[in-house]
């Protein structure tokens, strides 16, 4: 799918090897915190469930590296990765996890409902497209206020049926409203297969139906994602209207932690594995000189202290008091 | 039904001359007082700026000649996209009044409502605020049938974190809705359809109506009658007829169902010791049903009789006139009920 | 307008009634309650009262006539008021359960409940929650009355009629329908001298037609020119149901003791123009009785708890004393001073004065009359000795007061002339055993008997 503007393919070659350094420490936050998340969910530590996002960390660092940091993002049930993309803090992540009072919604939210409105991070959504009203009507604003800032909708292929996402669609081509609709196709909604759920072929050309880009990379890329969202995000912010960007990633755990992941083979699991996001990463700014193997692997063990700091915040802090329970409810 | 012609009780109280405007122009008065007052407030919906002038009842009238089409958009039909969008906007500080245009057609747009504007705030642990308004309209009369014609004030009121309001006057709705625009919760604001041609007196000047305040709408000693939208003028007429026989109706308009004012309809219940409650919505879990169970809980020693709800009937709204009048609730079904407790027959 | 008057459903199960006998004629004034008509049903004959005031312009249904409830039986209107259509001419055929035909709403509006529903019961009282609430802020039991509601529900307008009368009786009547009463009276037949075979003993009508007939076998000869039945008073009939209702249902055991109040007397004597002085004009036996019963009340509580049916023992807060105070030309009221362990006696005094001036001139408030935990009934002044006073519901526990004379007592193995009084406390042994209403007995004569406790200590 051939674009209005196409991204200049040096956009992430311009990163400075400090942004890239950073990136690189998002996605190995991303994943420690979820391996340890599983971890606790397994010893029964955290109630209901959660969303891995392992795997999948090149889509989540690759688009925020591409915002400002008052652009917007509304994500998914699948949501610690874009809330640690986007700068959040992994001892309210965790504390929320464990259902603590000091948790980003104070014990009231849980894993699907983590929002950073400081961040305009605008919440995990634990309903199926849920999120892409709130990243259109958050351009609405941002459209409304002659703000330069962009929203980000990231949802899963699974949302790719939902009815909204051709309302939303519709109504942001034809305001031009400034959004980027970001598919991580992680190739399965549950149990379903993409490539049997999804008619017509690549999701990207859909976008065709509203007149507005569709682009199509490898999300286990960080490169390819960041180059993508950076031209899509501009051209928003320019105020050219939506885009959609999807993402062809992986999931490499289960839908959650309990899936019995009976509907995929694991030679399917190892094959994207080879091509796993972070090693990619790791190895390119290997190459590039921006980080030596031991410093990659220094700062793999500080991003696990992090994770076992947060653990220990979460663990330490309060359950939130029962006289809660009635507040921030307003009717 | 016949559009009711006389002004409502509940005589207006702040300053300034009184008008008489229709309820759809109050309405509106509200709405453009509101987004001269603060420019984040802004308008959406279906057919709201360039049909007939401003919407399919006039309310949002003139409003895209003063606001321009950027506050005043007209939307494609797309329920779901105008509650969620304007819920995503209420969330990044704008005030969105959004429209649905019956509220029949508020079944596409329920996720939104119900499970993003109702929660977010509480999900979030307070930290996030969904100022939003969706207005509808609701309710019988016109032979509009069954898909056009719903009252279902009870959808909303079910669901945790969301202000239902259900004015009868020019004056509550103009009151209410400045209420309601200002308020940092979403609310479910929904007109009726047969009320929007009503008059009666608006004074000229500021005021608002709060949220959660009864109205009392003509006192009474007998029976305790609450109802909602035109059931409130159905219950002044059979008091009117009462009066004759020396059966006094005390007529609440409870005017917001969530937060509902229920110290003002017990305290009236200790009085009568009766209680009617009455809408067009179907009587079978409606909002009805509610009120008399709040009743019960705060004054089951004060009931002298069983409590009872003269609503419509759990039939879809028929479209031929005889029919649908027979579907909903009449002033003859209030006199009847009302005669029948206080005669100790119920 | 003309108001129907209706078959009223009289119980839960109830699908018709009979009409036994209309007390009043077509073209006869009617005040609205006033006694109309009288009802069997399957369990009982009961009076129904007129539904309106006017005049009784037609009876659609003669006695004897059997119809479902809610067929219209007659009508009233204004005595000037033209009766338009005629009434229909026949009941109409409702079978179990028929729809009603008269006032009924525009469409049903209720299911209703289960109108005759599996369980059978039919004897429950209904009694409405503000009905309930009201009786049990006068210290009534709703449960004795009789309702006006639908399926005999007692309303709130039924318990504050009864509160109207609230009353105490100095000795047991005759249980008996009112149509066996009506019966009786018009024979001159002596009711106490019937056997009772209705519930709790109550004399039916049928029992009054045996009476009769077994009089009539034994050839006497034919009663007198037969006496005009005046219908019982409202209050007459509450009153009467009251004390029916209290002889049914409590256990009651009557205690006798004779006590000597000389002291008393002299107490009494010096104590009033000191009372005088401070502005209380008379110090009555009453008032000390109403203090010592005060005292011993606080120190034995459990005369004051009172029997909920179904669920327990209520022990009220306060010791409030009731004293029964006869009207003329008939009935009784009860006010009630409250407190009477902890206020004085002067302020007890002061207030009986004022409370049996205003029950006399028929000024008492109801809520001069509610509340009481405890009463006491004095016929000393009709020159009783003792008797048995029936006690007042929800109260367990009544003291009656006999006449107060000098009488020969043995003091100290010397013959002397004391002042005796015989106190007849009568308990609910529901609620509390012999032993300790004997108790109480005992220290209510002690404190009079050492009169000066009754100042304060």
């Amino acid at each position: 799918m051939s674009l209005a503007t196409d991204p200049q393919p040096s956009a992430a070659a311009q990163l400075s090897p400090e942004r890239l350094r950073e990136a690189y420490r998002l996605m190995l936050a991303i994943r420690r915190f979820d391996e340890r998340a599983l971890e606790l969910y397994r010893a029964g530590e955290i109630r209901g469930t959660t969303h891995p996002y392992i795997g999948m960390e090149a889509v989540a660092v690759g688009v925020c590296s591409a915002l400002e940091p008052d652009d917007y993002v509304s994500s998914t049930h699948r949501g610690h990765g874009h809330t640690i993309a986007k700068g959040g803090d992994m001892r309210r992540m965790m504390a929320e996890l464990l259902g603590r009072a000091t948790g980003y919604c104070g014990g009231k939210g849980g894993s699907m409902h983590i929002a950073d409105m400081e961040r305009n991070m605008l919440g995990a959504n634990g309903i199926v497209g849920g999120g892409m009203g709130l990243a259109t009507g958050a351009a609405l604003t941002a459209k409304l206020r002659g703000a330069r800032q962009v929203a980000i909708c990231f949802f899963g292929d699974g949302a790719l049926n939902q009815g909204i996402l051709h309302e939303v669609s519709n109504l942001a081509a034809i305001w031009q409203l400034p959004v980027v609709y970001v598919c991580e196709n992680n190739q399965y909604a549950m149990s379903a297969r993409a490539d049997w759920s999804v008619a017509g072929g690549d999701p990207a050309g859909r976008a065709r139906a509203y007149g507005i880009p569709g682009v199509t990379v490898d999300g286990m890329d960080f490169f390819a994602v960041y180059d993508a969202a950076s031209a899509l995000v501009a051209r928003a912010r320019r105020g050219e209207g939506p885009a959609y960007l999807v993402c062809d990633t992986y999931r490499y755990h289960g839908h959650h932690a309990g899936d019995p992941l009976n509907y995929r083979d694991r030679a399917e699991v190892e094959r994207w594995r080879r091509h796993d996001p972070i090693e990619r990463l790791r190895r390119a700014l290997v190459e590039r000189g921006v980080l030596s193997a031991a410093e990659a692997d220094a700062l793999d063990q500080q991003v696990q202290a992090a994770v076992e700091d947060a653990v220990a915040f979460a663990k330490s802090s309060p359950e939130p008091s029962v006289d809660q329970l009635m507040t921030d409810i307003y009717a | 039904m016949a559009v009711p012609t006389a002004p409502a009780a509940g005589a207006p109280s702040a300053g300034g001359t009184v008008r008489h405007l229709t309820y759809a122009e109050a309405l509106n008065e509200a709405l453009r007082e509101e987004m001269r007052r603060d420019p984040s407030v802004f308008v959406m919906g279906e057919d709201v700026a360039v049909w007939g002038g401003g919407g399919v009842f006039g309310v949002t009238r003139g409003l895209v000649e003063e606001f321009g089409p950027e506050r005043v958009r007209d939307t494609p039909i797309s329920e779901e996209a105008i509650a969620a969008v304007a819920v995503g906007a209420a969330l990044t500080g704008s005030r969105p009044v959004a429209e649905i245009m019956y509220v029949d057609f508020m079944g596409l747009a329920m996720d939104p409502i119900a499970n993003q504007a109702a929660k977010l705030r509480y999900m979030f642990g307070g930290k996030a605020r969904v100022p939003v308004v969706i207005r509808a309209q609701e309710g019988a009369g016109r032979g509009n049938a069954a898909q056009h014609s719903q009252s279902l004030e009870a959808w909303f009121c079910h669901i945790p974190g969301l202000k239902v309001v259900t004015p009868s006057t020019p004056y509550d709705a103009k009151g209410l809705l400045k209420a309601a625009i200002r308020d940092d919760n979403p609310v479910i604001f929904l007109e009726h359809k047969v009320l929007y041609g009503l008059r009666g007196p608006v004074p000229e000047g500021e005021y608002t109506v709060p949220l959660g305040v009864a109205d009392v709408k003509r006192e009474g000693r007998h029976v305790t009658v609450v109802g909602i939208h035109t059931m409130v003028h159905k219950a002044l007429q059979a008091a009117e007829q009462l009066a004759a026989e020396g059966i006094e109706l005390e007529v609440i308009d409870p005017r917001t169902l969530v937060p509902l004012d229920e110290e003002t309809i017990v305290n009236s219940v200790r009085k009568t010791g009766r209680l009617i409650v009455s809408h067009e919505a179907y009587r079978n879990a409606g909002y009805g049903a509610e009120i008399v169970s709040r009743v019960v809980e705060a004054a089951f020693d004060y009931l002298d009789a069983p409590p009872q709800r003269v609503c419509a009937r759990d039939v879809p709204v028929p479209y031929a006139a005889p029919l649908e009048q027979a579907a909903l609730p009449q002033v003859a079904d209030l006199v009847a009920t009302a005669r029948a407790l206080v005669r100790k027959e119920l | 307008m003309a108001t129907p008057v209706t078959m009223p459903v009289l119980g839960l199960t109830m699908e018709e009634g009979t009409i036994a006998q209309w007390l009043k004629r077509e073209g006869e004034p009617v005040e609205k309650d006033e006694p109309l008509l009288l009802v069997e049903t399957d369990k009982a004959t009961v009076e129904v009262p007129a539904p309106a005031s006017g005049v009784l312009r037609r009876i659609v249904v003669p006695p004897g006539q059997t119809v479902p409830v809610k067929t219209v039986i007659a009508e009233i209107a204004a005595p000037d008021e033209p009766v338009a259509a005629p009434p229909p001419s026949a009941p109409p055929a409702a079978g179990p359960g028929g729809a009603p035909q008269v006032a009924a709403p525009a469409r049903p509006l209720t299911p209703g409940p289960a109108a005759a529903g599996g369980d059978g019961g039919g004897s429950r009282v209904f009694v409405s929650p503000r009905a309930r609430r009201r009786a049990r802020e006068l210290g009534l039991d709703p449960t004795t009355l009789r309702g006006s509601g639908p399926r005999g529900r007692v309303v709130e307008e039924d318990v504050l009629a009864a509160a109207a009368v609230i009353t105490t009786a100095p000795a047991e009547r005759v249980l008996a329908t009112p149509l066996a009463r009506k019966l009786a009276e018009e024979h001159g037949l002596d009711l106490a001298a019937v056997a009772g075979s209705g519930p709790g003993g109550r004399i039916t009508q049928d029992d009054v037609r045996r009476a009769l007939e077994e009089r009539a076998a034994v050839a006497a000869p034919p009663p007198a020119a037969q006496a005009p039945v005046a219908p019982l008073s409202r209050l007459r009939r509450l009153t009467a149901e009251r004390m029916a209702a209290s002889a049914r249902s409590v256990a009651r055991v009557t205690l006798h003791l004779e006590a000597d109040f000389t002291e008393a007397a002299r107490f009494r004597q010096q104590l009033a123009p000191e009372f005088a002085r401070l502005g209380v004009p008379r110090l009555p036996w009453d008032a000390l009785l109403v203090k010592a019963a005060g005292l011993a009340l606080a120190e034995h509580p459990r005369l004051l708890a009172q029997w909920v049916e179904g669920a327990g023992l209520r022990q009220p807060s306060g010791v409030h004393v009731g004293v029964a105070v006869a009207l003329e030309p008939e009935g009784l009221v009860v006010p009630v001073l409250r407190d009477a362990d902890t206020r004085s006696l002067r302020a007890l005094t002061a207030d009986l004065l004022t409370l049996v001036e205003k029950a006399r001139a028929g000024r008492l408030l109801p809520d001069e009359m509610q509340g009481g935990t405890f009463t006491i009934t004095n016929l000393g002044a009709y020159r009783i000795d003792g008797f048995t006073p029936i006690i007042n519901p929800p109260e367990t526990a009544i003291l009656g007061v006999g006449r107060i004379a000098d009488q020969p007592a043995v003091v100290d193995g010397q013959l002397a002339i004391r002042t005796r009084c015989t106190l007849s406390l009568s308990f609910d042994h529901r609620v509390v055993d012999g032993a300790p209403a004997a108790a109480f007995l005992r220290r209510l004569a002690e404190l009079l008997e050492r009169p000066y406790a009754l100042l304060g200590i």
